[in-house]
């Protein structure tokens, strides 16, 4: 999945910079939102589905959803440190962050705010599972196991799991599960919030 | 407000439709195919809008360390709360509690 995003992504730019017509630009509003309606609703259904989520932290106990909570906010808290340092405001620092690297959906949801805000959206949500992936066995080692599923944030609770569950214990993979759920959950709702959309 | 409410509104209508609907012992592969769909699109599209604005094409030295800075200090916080958090649930390093 993740190398037929980068082609798209490399096509879709090549593209918008040399060939297409200013017509394909005009309409790609339209496409975006329809595009991303198609795509909640089915992925509401895959949750809908699967079903297990209210389940699993039911299971868990309360102080779990504790987790995700305390990452949503050291992530938009310290985003918005650095917006002190960075030609963006700190509402929009919040709307890229909180994007916690669900990177096909965060920076198309801004698209519609600035094309600008959703180039940074993409590269940090890239950035954040990336540089997320090569800490796991860092943090796992120097600071703390339920720390490195805070790392590559929404896909802690898929493609993350197991490489969590090799660094640290099986024990923390429903830490992983529900702090990637909450994450995945919020990103939808966070993202269009603080991009006042 | 709008499109949050859509894409909320969304979400929830298809994962009632998911889990109250559809019988479980199916093959949903189908859902899988239509979202690698949807996500191939909005991303060409995405980056097409990227490409075509010359003033992204022209600056993307900083919008690159834009985002390297936002990624640090994202990670950072998460994990530093996340840290906060196990002390004071009295959690160890493991994972495991330790007030028995």
């Amino acid at each position: 999945m993740g190398r037929i995003i980068f082609v798209f992504v490399a096509a879709g730019m090549l593209s918008g910079y040399y060939v297409l017509p200013d017509f394909y630009i005009e309409i790609s509003g339209i496409i975006l939102i329809t595009g991303l309606s198609v795509l909640l609703f089915f992925v509401g259904i895959e949750m809908g589905i699967e079903g297990s989520a209210v389940k699993m932290v039911k299971k868990a106990g309360f102080q779990i959803i504790l987790y995700p909570l305390a990452v949503i906010f050291g992530t938009l808290t310290f985003s918005a440190m650095a917006s002190i340092f960075l030609p963006i405001t700190a509402r929009e620092a919040m709307a890229v962050s909180s994007g916690f690297g669900w990177y096909t959906l965060a920076p198309v949801i801004l698209m519609d705010y600035s094309t600008e805000i959703s180039a940074i959206s993409f590269m940090h949500n890239v950035m954040r599972e990336f540089i997320g992936l090569l800490l796991i066995p860092f943090v796992a080692k120097h600071i703390g196991y339920i720390e490195t599923a805070s790392l590559p944030g929404a896909g802690a609770m898929d493609v993350f799991v197991p490489i969590i569950q090799k660094e640290t214990s099986k024990h923390i993979v429903i830490y992983s599960f529900v702090i990637g759920l909450i994450l995945s959950i919020s990103v939808p709702i966070l993202v269009p919030l603080f991009a006042g959309l | 407000m709008k499109l949050l409410i859509l894409y909320l509104g969304l979400v929830i209508l298809g994962y009632l439709i998911g889990n109250r609907l559809l019988p479980k012992d199916k093959n949903y592969k189908w859902v899988a195919t239509i979202q690698i769909v949807a996500v191939a699109i909005l991303i060409f599209t995405m980056g097409a809008r990227i490409g075509a604005d010359e003033n992204i094409i022209a600056g993307i030295g900083s919008i690159g360390l834009t985002s390297f800075i936002l990624t640090v200090f994202s990670i950072t916080g998460s994990v530093l709360m996340v840290f906060l958090l196990r002390k004071l649930l009295k959690t160890d390093k493991r994972g495991m509690k330790t007030d028995g």
